[in-house]
């Protein structure tokens, strides 16, 4: 279904209701969906940046724009110049200073 | 050569942390990625090599509807399969029925019956999310008590 025939659909029972009102409440429940039910498996490339730890899961590329990319509900595996690497558990104890 | 390379990716590692966003303060789930070497009793975690290509792979949210610009556009489709757009319709209904409560008393009856509808998209879904798309079967060859 577009888009417009779920407004539609929701509008034969609540006719006052406008489209503005309708899309917020439809993205709630597409967020709602997905964390829910997992549904939707996606991946990201971006290329590793010289003396970076992090990278922002929502802005893995560090180009200041959440829109253009996936936006994750969980990291399931992480390849690194195409070899598949391991997951800590937790973050270490110590880093190095580089 | 080919060894070199895969052993050298193999001494990264990678997690999860949330890290302050500079600009507000705020927290903000980030992807660790650090280079381990050892020597002698002491493990360092320094930073990885940079220009590599990383490939991240994990559960997403679909994009957000939208009037007009980057998202689901009023003639698109969500990327959630066909099957359970209708439930979103549900959930909406229902919110609707909620705001009407105090004028309607029925309402409340109204809202109920699309919950169920809405609870139950999300139950088929997390079945729909945890199946094994490969159903190619598999036969166990029976044996007589002992292996070949």
């Amino acid at each position: 279904m577009t888009q417009t025939q779920i407004i539609e659909m929701v509008q034969m029972h609540h006719p006052e209701m406008g489209d503005t009102e309708i899309r917020l409440h439809l993205n709630k429940a597409l967020d709602e969906f997905c964390e829910g039910t997992r549904i939707l498996k996606g991946q990201q490339t971006f290329t590793s940046r010289s003396s970076t730890r992090y990278y922002e899961l929502n802005d893995l590329d560090g180009d200041s724009s959440v829109t253009d990319q996936h936006k994750f509900i969980d990291v399931a595996r992480v390849d690194y110049n195409n070899y598949q690497i391991s997951r800590l558990q937790d973050p270490p104890e110590k880093y190095s200073s580089s | 050569m080919a060894t070199n390379e895969r052993s050298k990716a193999l001494e990264h590692v990678w997690w999860i942390e949330y890290t302050s966003e500079k600009s507000t303060g705020y927290h903000v789930p980030s992807l660790a990625i650090a280079k381990v070497t050892t020597a002698d009793a002491t493990t360092s975690f320094g930073t990885a090599t940079s220009g590599k290509t990383v490939r991240v792979y994990g559960s997403v949210y679909d994009e957000d509807f939208v009037a007009s610009g980057t998202g689901i556009a009023l003639t698109e489709e969500p990327n959630i399969p066909t099957q359970f757009h209708e439930g979103l319709a549900h959930y909406v209904i229902m919110k609707g029925y909620e705001n009407k409560m105090s004028q309607d008393p029925q309402s409340l009856q109204k809202s109920g019956y699309f919950r169920n509808y809405w609870e139950l998209c999300k139950k088929m879904g997390t079945e729909y999310g945890n199946r094994n798309f490969d159903s190619t079967g598999f036969s166990i060859k029976p044996a007589d008590g002992f292996l070949m």
